[in-house]
């Protein structure tokens, strides 16, 4: 009896933590953590921001800035920037590792990088010509994807 | 009730509920996720359309095939003001393909562009195909709940079953163990350790207690065997010194009490004797014997005997009754029956004899029911009658064991009735 009152209470605050999964809300850009503030402020100085949210997902949060030049950035939940996506323009160099843009500007010298995403695992970084580059930790080439 | 059952209830108890809660679960925890699934696909499609405004390139065709549909208002900044920028909400939305209106899901986000200018983003996607697969859901999740829990229940059932087999076997041994009687030795053909354990000791049991039984046996034939000569000694002492000694009247009349005493005594001993005989086998020639015959020759002895408490005698035989009996044994069985109803019915009351149908009934007038279970136990007496040892019936019971057959009391409308039935040849 014990067992199943204890088993119970655990599925009862899975299902309830699960249910708890919200949907996108809209943000002031005040909100968002100080970090991501700071990256805004350093690498998007003169872009005006089109729409804020945070998304709440059940063990993880995150953040999402539109600026008004189309360009878009998430964040993880501490501020560390996770994915810039400059479809319609290009990405600010300074935020691009050297290694990964000397890559680039060798192997594509005519291209521009349009959006950097990375995780715990490896950099993804796509390229004017449609191309996906996967680099990993150490910068070594480990995917090329069109 | 059955282990089996009661195992299989307890099962469902706990299953039952838990189940229905685990399906339940499951159940909203799906369409929450369908939901959720569905507000992402509206939050990309919004995203995508904001980001190719922002960025000045064409904008997705208005009805692209999909039932999905958008629409971009300016709005003032007031208005912007006033509502939350991201909203999700259902209505009903008209969709032009199908001229008709349908319920639909709908995220507006308001976002300004590099103007300040304010717009208002509409999205929606129509919910059917949403409440379809819901639906879908929900049925299938009642369906695996009802197959998972009967399956569940049934297979732990079969599976239980199967493994207390030996259990059953020893039961079923155990129901057919007789002391006294050769038995079949414990089925153990089981490798699991408890089952053979519990055999091995049923088994141990069954001997230890048939030793007993046996020691026993031999030890009430010994005993009664060796008292014969000192009884017998004893009473021809008794009659020495009734014969050959000057004795005044008192001294002969505590003889002649020692005398009776003696008797029943050896009466006692003798029919102690028989008993164990009859229960050893050793009384293996069998000759015809014509019960009816029997009965018509000891009755009217018996009538003699007790003729002081005029009880009336009557008997409804056929002609010829012969079954195969040890002649000695078949007079032991109808002589205690018949005393057993004398000595027992009040002076005054009637005495019923009947044969038919291979069934010898004796029935007699009395008060009240003896108790069935111990009657034809050694020395069980309702109430001490004079000159009665209280082996009588158990010889009866005896006799009717050594050629099986089937003896039984009841008590109806004031008469006890002892019927003795031989098994059809």
């Amino acid at each position: 009896m014990k067992k199943l009152l204890i088993l119970s209470t655990i599925l009862m605050i899975f299902g309830i933590t699960t249910a708890c999964a919200d949907n996108d809300k809209p943000i002031a850009v005040t909100q968002l953590p100080a970090k991501a503030q700071q990256f805004i402020k350093s690498y998007f100085p003169n872009e005006k921001v089109a729409l804020a949210k945070v998304e709440r997902e059940f063990l993880e949060t995150r953040y999402e800035v539109v600026f008004t030049n189309s360009s878009k950035v998430e964040f993880w939940k501490d501020g560390e920037w996770k994915e810039i996506d400059c479809k319609y323009s290009v990405v600010p160099t300074k935020l691009i590792p050297t290694q990964i843009a000397q890559y680039v500007s060798q192997n594509y010298p005519d291209t521009q990088i349009v959006k950097i995403d990375r995780d715990k695992r490896d950099y993804e970084v796509k390229i004017t010509n449609g191309l996906e580059l996967t680099f990993d930790k150490q910068f070594n080439l480990i995917d090329i994807d069109d | 009730m059955k282990l089996i059952y009661r195992i299989a209830l307890r099962l469902s108890a706990v299953l039952i509920p838990l189940m229905a809660l685990w399906a339940t679960l499951f159940y909203f925890m799906t369409v929450d996720e369908i939901n959720d699934e569905a507000d992402d696909a509206l939050a990309d499609y919004s995203e995508l359309i904001i980001v190719r405004m922002l960025a000045g390139r064409e904008l997705p065709p208005l009805n692209s095939g999909s039932n999905n549909s958008y629409s971009i208002t300016p709005v003032t900044r007031e208005y912007a003001d006033s509502k939350s920028h991201i909203e999700y909400y259902d209505a009903e939305v008209y969709i032009p393909e199908k001229e008709e209106t349908e319920p639909a899901r709908i995220l507006s986000t308001i976002f300004c562009d590099n103007d300040d200018n304010y717009y208002e983003l509409k999205v929606a996607m129509p919910t059917f195909e949403k409440e379809d697969l819901v639906r879908t859901i929900l049925f299938w999740i009642a369906l695996l709940y009802l197959v998972l829990l009967l399956t569940l229940i049934g297979v732990t059932t079969w599976i239980f079953h199967r493994s207390m087999r030996p259990l059953y076997a020893l039961l079923h041994w155990l129901d057919n163990f007789t002391l006294g009687k050769t038995n079949t030795p414990v089925p153990d053909d089981t490798h699991i350790t408890e089952f053979h354990k519990l055999n091995v000791a049923a088994q141990e049991a069954a001997n230890r207690s048939a030793m007993l039984f046996e020691r026993q046996k031999q030890f009430i034939g010994n005993a009664s065997h060796e008292l014969q000569t000192p009884l017998a000694i004893l009473g021809n002492r008794i009659e020495w010194l009734l014969d050959n000694t000057e004795l005044n009247e008192k001294q002969i009349e505590e003889l002649f009490k020692m005398q009776r005493s003696l008797s029943h005594i050896v009466r006692l001993n003798k029919t102690l004797l028989l008993l164990t005989k009859i229960e050893n086998g050793q009384f293996p020639e069998s000759t015809e014997v014509d019960i009816a015959a029997l009965i018509r020759e000891q009755a009217p002895l018996y009538n003699e005997i007790y003729e002081s408490r005029q009880i009336d005698c009557r008997i409804d035989l056929p002609d010829r009754f012969v079954v195969s009996m040890n002649d000695s044994l078949a007079s032991t069985l109808i002589t205690n029956l018949l005393k057993n109803a004398y000595v027992h019915t009040e002076p005054g009351h009637g005495i019923d004899i009947a044969l038919h149908n291979r069934t010898l009934t004796i029935a007699n007038d009395g008060n009240t029911p003896l108790d069935a279970d111990h009657i034809f136990d050694r020395f069980y007496q309702g109430n001490k009658k004079e000159g009665s040892t209280g082996l009588g019936l158990a010889l009866v019971k005896a006799v009717c064991r050594y050629y099986n057959l089937d003896i039984e009391y009841r008590y109806t409308d004031g008469r006890h009735c002892f019927a003795v039935t031989w098994p059809q040849k």
